[in-house]
């Protein structure tokens, strides 16, 4: 979506527009629940974490400026959001979901034939990783931001981000080792 | 020189090709030497390509229903921290006002009282009323006085309440109702037809009734949701499933229910702004 248009969205939604917050919500709906996700490794707190986080957009936008980019404002609200989660129910230490277990309500349990076993397997070495080292690497290699913009999500140095993936991609491999068994 | 720990710090960034051309060259010389930061780097590639590869994105695991409905409870949500928060203005506060100055306050209201009182005796003894003819001539000189256009815009704007309560109500049973026994049950359906249209009469009434600025938002919700409605009044059974899913889709899409709550919340805190200022003014007397 162009910048103009999500600037009108902004306006039309501090002049009272719910159809453009509507909007506004439904363009970085999906974005916010992988970012939430990369933190809190649950699916129900990350629908919970990001209902929560365009609750509070809903009524900072009032006093939002412009001149700040909305996109980096609003995921940095998510970082905080979840991690927030995280203390709450003190779960620093990274929690294990198997993926293929996605028993929650309306989750998608569709597996690719060519998915299998393998994908199950790399999800959960992903989601066996400590909680930062996870979110770095989903925020660089699934979000697709730039280390630059995951430093600014996470207000560290860019060298705390490559820190971070370095040791989260160098422990993923070493779990997945027996992979090559599988011909990876 | 580049030491093996600044060469290990940079490998990531080299694999993104996110260095400068000096620092990419330093660590392609020590690559060429260094057989444990080749192995790393090499870890660190194939793990990159197998996270973007292989792992799907978390919102993916949810189905594209959950997606469509997602701004529906965000708005939801808002929504029920806004009533809740409106019921501890209305009540809390007060009750917490009360509490903390429990003395002034009954010396306030003591004091506005007999102010009241005084008030009411002087204008009893010195005041004559009109008698009954004079005020209905008076009244139809004046024509649309003030006093009267607020009477009026009041009337209307209760009639406009009622209508979107018993609004409410229907498209509350028509979207918690499953559409398939929606579409069965004769009864239930014709009953909703009749209703709406009572309500698309009404509308109509209320639209034309809403003339003022003020009540454009009022007046635009009250049309959209007549579109809605009109589209309840001519659903005809052979329409079947599809004719309710698509009315259904409309409410949601175009965020009724949530717009009506808003408005209603929103008359709410406008009516309790409206006591809050008479009281004062009564006060003041």
């Amino acid at each position: 979506m162009p910048a103009d248009r999500e600037r009108q969205l902004i306006l039309n939604v501090q002049e009272g527009s719910h159809d453009a917050f509507r909007e506004l919500v439904e363009l970085h709906m999906r974005r916010v629940y992988d970012l939430a996700y990369g933190f809190v490794n649950d699916h129900d707190d990350a629908e919970d974490v990001a209902q929560e986080v365009f609750v509070k957009v809903y009524h900072a936008l009032k006093s939002f400026r412009q001149d700040s980019g909305f996109s980096t404002w609003l995921y940095r609200i998510t970082a905080n959001s979840a991690l927030d989660r995280l203390k709450q129910r003190k779960r620093s230490v990274a929690r294990f979901v198997p993926m293929e277990e996605s028993h929650l309500s309306g989750i998608a349990v569709s597996q690719g034939t060519d998915r299998g076993e393998e994908s199950i397997l790399i999800e959960r070495a992903l989601h066996e990783l400590p909680t930062l080292q996870r979110a770095v690497v989903m925020l660089r290699h699934i979000d697709g931001f730039s280390t630059k913009q995951v430093s600014d999500i996470l207000k560290c140095s860019e060298g705390t981000v490559k820190t971070h993936l370095h040791r989260g991609l160098k422990k993923m491999r070493k779990k997945l080792e027996h992979l090559k068994d599988y011909g990876s | 020189m580049k030491t093996h720990r600044t060469i290990q710090k940079n490998l990531y960034g080299y694999l993104r090709d996110e260095l400068s051309a000096d620092d990419r060259r330093a660590i392609e010389m020590h690559l060429k030497s260094c057989v444990s930061c080749a192995g790393d780097l090499q870890s660190l590639r194939e793990a990159a390509n197998l996270v973007t590869q292989k792992v799907r994105r978390p919102s993916e695991h949810r189905s594209e229903l959950y997606w469509q409905q997602f701004a529906e409870k965000v708005e939801r949500r808002i929504q029920s921290e806004s009533t809740e928060e409106e019921g501890y203005s209305f009540v809390g506060r007060f009750l917490d006002l009360f509490e903390e100055n429990r003395k002034p306050f009954s010396f306030g209201f003591a004091s506005a009282l007999s102010l009241i009182v005084l008030a009411f005796a002087v204008w009893s003894l010195w005041i004559k009323a009109p008698a009954p003819d004079q005020l209905a001539s008076d009244s139809a000189k004046q024509g649309s006085s003030a006093l009267r256009t607020d009477v009026q815009k009041t009337a209307m704007e209760v009639r406009a309440e009622d209508y979107l309560e018993q609004s409410k109500i229907l498209l509350i049973g028509i979207m918690n109702t499953d559409t398939k026994s929606l579409v069965e049950s004769r009864s239930f359906l014709n009953r909703q037809r009749e209703i709406s249209r009572t309500l698309v009469r009404e509308s109509q009434e209320i639209s034309s009734g809403l003339t003022d600025p003020s009540q454009q938002r009022l007046r635009e919700l009250v049309s959209d949701l007549g579109l809605i409605l009109v589209q309840i009044a001519n659903l005809e059974n052979k329409h079947g499933v599809q004719g309710v899913e698509i009315i259904k889709g409309g409410v949601e899409r175009n965020g009724i229910l949530f717009k009506i709550n808003v408005e209603e919340i929103q008359r709410a805190a406008q009516l309790s702004r409206n006591k809050g200022i008479e009281k004062h003014a009564k006060s003041t007397i």
